[in-house]
């Protein structure tokens, strides 16, 4: 067992780290939040030049052709600094979905263009009232006789005012599974975006789709319901959102101690009560918990074992475990902490945004299931108790 | 980056369990492997575990840390923490305070006349030994122990009463932790002592605990024992019993009775029915199995924690209360969600013949409840975690 970070990798988290610093202080999260586009032209550029946006798009599609463990580090960089950009959405997610569906045209259309940032790729999964299930998806694509007519509304399709294009999910037939994705051009007659205020202040629109005209050769997997490819795609991105849950968490965490260590009351530091010193104890183990459950997860898709249910488990427990902290953070800086100016509250919101999108807890508890539930009648097929 | 053990740890892991899956199928068995009781055959005196731990010694496994010269085969202590999971997973009796907390302590600091007198007995597994730290004033706050040892003659005097002494009545030596000094800080007047058990003087009284198993109260009048017999320096005890705890951290408490439990749960909620319906259909159930399933993964990678950072050579004193303090609280979750799971049955005691799994959940959730207190309560590991991990001036 080594659980050490490669030379490479510990330059990587160092370079990303620095260019955090740099470019996206929490002074310039502060005066993007709420507006439009959302993130930091500055920051995406010096993501942009250090090759950061092709991070994992593979080296023959433009980009640095590196594994879940280098995406890890460097979302787990992100979450620390609350630095959002469009690289989970574009380059981790998009990229992902589209090498792994997309033919030959559309992966030279897309993948070098995301992994140079020339182009900005979006999500729309999430609709209305709806959950994280493939049956939630209302969404239609009807067959024409050039390609699609897309009907239906998107929420929390991030970065639309600035996307190129977004993967649209749309049914396609009755069937749980008859879900194909589209690439959809965000400026198509029929397209129409809007600012959804939201309890983090991202960059997440609404796009209603009245009869778009969606051709045959932006149909990912040729118009092939793709439930598998999409799955696989989530589970990939759950590992690069459990790390930014760590990240985030761990500097709330640490800005809690400090100030445990400085604040006074009762003519004592706060943190010499075991009142406060517990409560940051117990979240301190589960930070730990959760720092190596994104590593192991990590680890086993790089190495090519079935990562699923270790990714679903880490997403589901990083994700708690940093709302848990953001509110501990809170309640540490007590009255101060509830304050726009001080910065826990920044963390809180994005926890919950973190815990909430790209599959929540109920959704990743059924999953986790799902995946016991069949490996351990598989076991029993084979005969291996134990 | 790598979570796997090395092939040389999974062939040993493997050698462990083609020897485990030999002692199974001897007569006595059932008296050496209870996973129904956890480990618990270690906490009682019978043939079958002298015969086990003998057994044991024969195949090198104790020992396999010490240095060379003393019978070991210096491997790195992940064996040994490898060695214990394999014990626990099938409930026999771990590799105990013998070969760590005592065998490791005289290496380091007893005498030659000791290390020539105990280390040969505990690596034959022909001795064994009771612990007598713990006093009814005496418990979280260790260091403020009050049992006397007094100079008289050539040895010491001892006065005074010891609590919690599991195995007391009938190991042949007590490692005994006493006060030699009462005119310094509290933790600097203690020393160490090996004390043969079976003289006049020494009562050992039974304790009967909520677990099921028994522990004791000893009571020491005018015990002595010869200088010889005291352990290191005199007054060093404290730092002795700390370093001791330090390098057994990560043996103590092994992941998988964690692992075999929820299979269980598992095997009884996949193959039940409640109003017709299979309980892996009810909505409630599936959320409690997906968190347990989540939180043991959580419990596993917290112990990794412990067990990388004791093999990249150090003390891994804040990963291990980090363990200990979740892993407890879990094994107490589980055992509580799976008694409500199993309802009134739930409530049998393994006396009954249809106890569901021959009573194991209805003892676990009487056990689990010491998880939490012995070996550091959950808020000393709160306290360690918070001063030595997050820095904090935390006063008591």
């Amino acid at each position: 067992m080594d659980l050490i970070f490669s030379e490479e990798q510990q330059m990587l988290r160092d370079m990303t780290r620095r260019l955090c610093e740099d470019f996206a202080p929490l002074t310039v999260l502060r005066q993007l939040e709420g507006t439009e586009p959302g993130y930091s032209d500055d920051f995406w550029k010096a993501l942009i030049d250090a090759g950061m946006s092709g991070l994992t798009i593979a080296d023959k599609d433009g980009g640095l052709g590196l594994g879940a463990t280098e995406m890890m580090i460097v979302h787990e960089e992100f979450g620390r600094a609350l630095a959002f950009s469009p690289h989970f959405v574009s380059s981790v997610l998009a990229a992902h979905l589209i090498s792994t569906t997309g033919n030959t045209a559309q992966r030279q259309r897309w993948l070098p263009s995301i992994a140079s940032g020339q182009s900005i790729v979006s999500i729309g999964s999430l609709e209305p009232q709806g959950g994280h299930e493939l049956s939630d998806i209302q969404c239609s694509a009807k067959r024409t006789a050039t390609g699609y007519r897309l009907s239906g509304t998107k929420h929390f399709v991030a970065y639309a005012a600035r996307a190129h294009a977004a993967v649209i999910l749309a049914r396609v037939g009755t069937a749980t599974d008859d879900v194909i994705a589209l690439l959809v051009d965000l400026k198509s007659p029929g397209v129409s975006i809007q600012y959804q205020p939201n309890h983090a202040r991202e960059a997440v629109y609404q796009v209603t789709l009245r009869d778009v005209d969606v051709s045959i050769e932006d149909a990912l997997k040729d118009g092939q319901p793709m439930a598998t490819e999409w799955q696989d795609a989530m589970y990939s991105g759950l590992i690069a959102l459990a790390a930014q849950a760590v990240g985030g968490a761990e500097r709330a965490h640490a800005m809690a101690v400090e100030y445990a260590k400085v604040r006074e009351a009762f003519g004592k530091p706060i943190g010499s009560f075991q009142a406060v010193a517990h409560s940051l104890a117990d979240v301190a183990v589960d930070i730990e918990g959760c720092r190596m459950l994104v590593r192991q997860a990590a680890w086993a898709k790089d190495r090519g074992y079935d990562f699923h249910r270790v990714a679903a488990i880490a997403k589901l427990q990083a994700c708690e475990m940093y709302r848990r902290t953001a509110g501990v953070t809170i309640q540490v800086h007590g009255g101060i902490g509830f304050t726009n100016d001080a910065d826990p509250q920044l963390f809180f919101r994005r926890a919950k945004h973190l815990q909430l999108l790209h599959w929540d807890s109920d959704y990743l508890e059924e999953r986790i299931i799902e995946m016991v539930l069949q490996e351990t009648s598989e076991l029993s097929a084979h005969g291996a108790n134990g | 980056m790598d979570f796997d053990f090395s092939a040389d740890e999974k062939r040993f892991i493997e050698e462990v369990r083609a020897f485990l899956r030999e002692q199974a199928l001897l007569p006595d068995a059932a008296d050496v492997m209870a996973p129904n009781r956890d480990s618990d055959s270690m906490l009682s005196d019978t043939p079958a575990r002298r015969r086990f731990n003998r057994e044991m010694a024969k195949r090198g496994y104790l020992g396999m840390s010490w240095p060379k010269e003393y019978g070991g085969s210096e491997k790195s202590g992940i064996y040994e923490y490898l060695l214990n999971e394999e014990l626990a997973r099938v409930g026999a009796p771990l590799i105990g305070k013998g070969i760590g907390i005592v065998g490791k302590t005289l290496i380091r600091h007893g005498s030659d006349k000791l290390k020539t007198e105990f280390l040969p007995q505990i690596r034959n597994a022909e001795i064994e030994f009771a612990l007598g730290y713990s006093e009814p004033g005496a418990g979280s706050d260790l260091a403020s122990l009050k049992l006397k040892a007094e100079r008289s003659g050539d040895g010491w005097l001892f006065n005074g009463q010891k609590i919690w002494n599991t195995s007391a009545h009938f190991a042949d030596w007590y490692w005994l932790a006493a006060r030699t000094d009462t005119q310094v800080a509290k933790h600097k007047g203690i020393s160490l002592f090996l004390v043969p058990m079976n003289q006049k003087g020494i009562t050992v009284s039974a304790i009967h605990t909520l677990g099921e198993h028994r522990t004791n109260h000893v009571f020491l009048d005018n015990v002595w024992v010869h200088d010889d017999y005291r352990v290191g320096e005199l007054n060093k005890g404290w730092t002795y019993i700390s370093e001791a705890l330090d390098f057994e951290r990560f043996t103590i408490y092994p992941f998988s009775p964690l692992e075999a439990k929820l299979e269980q749960m598992w095997t009884h909620v996949k193959s039940t029915q409640r109003n017709g319906k299979p309980l892996t259909a009810v909505p409630e159930i599936r959320r409690q199995m997906a968190r347990l399933v989540a939180q043991v993964e959580t419990a596993k990678m917290l112990q990794r924690s412990v067990i990388f950072s004791a093999s990249q050579g150090g003390v891994p004193t804040v990963e291990a209360s980090m363990c200990k303090l979740y892993t407890t609280a879990l094994s107490q979750r589980l055992a509580n969600t799976m008694i409500d799971i199993l309802g009134a049955d739930g409530l049998l005691h393994k006396s009954w013949p249809d106890a569901p799994d021959g009573g194991k959940w209805e003892w676990l959730y009487r056990s689990s409840a010491l998880e939490t207190i012995g070996a550091g309560t959950s808020e000393i590991q709160k306290n360690i975690i918070a001063r030595r991990g997050l820095g904090l001036p935390l006063t008591n």
